[in-house]
């Protein structure tokens, strides 16, 4: 591991959420607001983090620490109030090429078709129709959707959508792909199903570097290279945990090694010593 | 579309065995009143009311559309419109119709104009409240995906808030109908310059000709929901990921 360019660093990154409480009257829509309540959250403090080319990072911390804010930052969605964000060694100033991000609640355009959403991101590039269409399908068929190209997201479960997901971020090609809680809105046995489903996908589209939010110890374990654990909020870096599995081990056979029981222990103690009760 | 006319059956029914008992009430039954609307048809009375009232009606509503519908939007896009203009328009929504009548004769006289100017002054407010809270509620992730995927402001708003706003735009025109039948009657009713469909109205109860009166009344409902149901029709057509969703029960119909 000596990558001179690390792909994505985070540099000494503080984050504070300043909410302004408006004074939401009729009288109040037209007065200017002379007193306005500034209510101050520090989110992240001086976090510190380098992701090479090709990693698969994991980030666990108890529920507010501001995972959620870290990803965002690196996808430039929001910005830090001190330290810099920077990917490819220029310092993020906005969503940017490189990273395609998946969302929790999956994000799809009802309006849009199956293909229609995967299709996106080339849409607006103004690549042509028949392209794009090529493109799609090829992903559609990847994630496992084939045939359901025309179908709406509402006539598809939960794991159909975020497969739909996967494929839309795919479609745009990305180095990076950053993922918030890809299976947390899933029960159980399909977000197991899912992360398997993960592997062998992103086997298939050879190494890129992914950043993922989780609560799931078993899938950050079962996915990742590295899990950074961070502390309750404001957020830190309380300690990153290498995962020596190789990508082909990584299997069901895996859940049930005495090493991944020891790891996962290992997580549960860094987290549940932050979770406040 | 069994329940629909199990309903309609039952208010039918309902109605003849009130006109049976209430006769001395003068309420004339069913056949009366179908029998006093063929008479009208017939006799062409209905359709040149209907000619002469369809005109500013439609003007009226398609002007009360044609601004009421973007300047939804735009308040919605626009936080700080939204939020200045916002207040304007429930005051206008919730004015008393009929009391400001004589105001309108003043500015726009009696003819045409007066009664154009009314139906807008009615039906522009909840078509442009309707699209506003549309516009505005538009999912914060929606945008953000257009975001990631590098969309320019001007991406954003012709592939996520605008189609996203599709279904309001249909409920604003779905209310703005209804509005505006009943501006136009109003403004029939109180400012008699023209032969339409509120002249016959006032004609008939004038003369305490009540199937004629009911008949009209029927006409111009049974008018208003035609012109629902085709608004439903195109939108099942024009937005067919609303079948199934159903958020105001707007996805189930026809
Ligand atoms: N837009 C915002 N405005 C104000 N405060 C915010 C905002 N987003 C997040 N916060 C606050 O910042 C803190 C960190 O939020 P964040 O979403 O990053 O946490 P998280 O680790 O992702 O939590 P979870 O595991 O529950 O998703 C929380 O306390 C949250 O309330
Ligand atoms: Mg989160």
């Amino acid at each position: 591991m000596s990558d001179p360019s690390p792909k994505i660093v985070v540099d000494h990154v503080t984050k504070i959420y300043r909410t302004r409480k408006r004074r939401d009257t009729f009288l109040g829509r037209f007065l200017p607001d002379l007193r306005p309540t500034i209510r101050e959250l520090k989110a992240v403090d001086d976090v510190s983090l380098e992701i090479t080319t090709g990693d698969f990072v994991a980030i666990i911390g108890p529920s507010g620490c501001g995972k959620t804010t870290v990803l965002r930052m690196m996808d430039g969605l929001i910005f830090p109030d001190s330290g810099e964000v920077r990917v490819n060694g220029t310092p993020v100033l906005g969503p940017r090429a490189e990273c395609g991000f998946i969302f929790q609640d999956f994000g799809l355009y009802p309006w849009r078709t199956v293909i229609d959403n995967v299709a996106f991101g080339p849409e607006l590039r103004g690549v042509p129709r028949n392209v794009r269409y090529e493109l799609a399908r090829k992903h559609i068929d990847l994630v496992g959707l084939k045939g359901f190209e025309t179908s709406f997201p509402h006539q598809l479960s939960g794991g159909m959508q975020q497969r739909v997901g996967i494929a839309r971020m795919l479609s745009a090609e990305p180095e990076i792909m950053l993922m918030d809680e890809p299976f947390g809105a899933l029960d159980a046995l399909t977000r197991r199903t899912m992360q398997f489903e993960l592997i062998r996908i992103l086997a298939a589209e050879g190494s890129a570097t992914s950043v993922f939010v989780t609560h799931d110890l078993d899938e950050a374990i079962l996915l990742a290279d590295k899990v950074v654990i961070m502390s309750a909020r404001p957020g830190r870096v309380k300690e990153i945990v290498n995962i020596p599995f190789a990508r082909s081990e990584r299997g069901e056979a895996l859940l049930e090694t005495s090493m991944f029981a020891e790891l996962r222990h290992h997580l549960w103690l860094g987290v549940h010593a932050e979770q406040p009760l | 579309m069994k329940a629909r006319l199990a309903s309609l059956a039952v208010v039918i029914g309902v109605w003849w065995w009130l006109s049976l008992g209430a006769s001395s009430l003068g309420l004339p039954g069913p056949v009366q009143v179908v029998d006093a609307l063929g008479r009208l048809m017939s006799s062409g009375r209905l359709m040149s009311a209907l000619s002469v009232t369809l005109g500013s009606f439609a003007a009226g509503g398609t002007l009360a559309i044609v601004i009421g519908v973007p300047l939804g939007i735009f308040m919605g896009v626009r936080r700080s419109v939204g939020l200045a203009i916002d207040p304007v328009l429930t005051a206008l929504y919730v004015m008393p119709f009929s009391a400001v009548i004589p105001l309108f004769v003043l500015w726009f006289g009696i003819d045409e104009m007066v009664r154009l100017a009314f139906i807008f002054t009615f039906t522009v407010p909840q078509v442009a409240i309707v699209c506003y809270q549309g516009a505005k509620s538009t999912p914060t992730t929606l945008v953000e995906v257009a975001k990631t995927y590098l969309a320019t402001e001007r991406q954003i708003f012709w592939k996520v808030i605008l189609p996203y706003e599709v279904p309001f735009i249909f409920t604003s025109l779905r209310l703005g109908v209804g509005l505006a039948i009943q501006a136009m009657v109003v403004a029939e009713l109180l400012i008699q310059s023209v032969r339409g469909l509120g002249f016959l109205l006032q004609f008939a109860s004038a003369a305490f000709d009540l199937a004629t009166v009911l008949g009209v009344i029927l006409f111009i409902m049974l008018l208003g929901a035609g012109a629902v149901a085709v608004m439903q029709r195109i939108e099942t057509s024009v937005a067919p990921w609303r079948e199934g969703i159903s958020a105001d029960g707007g996805g189930s119909n026809v």
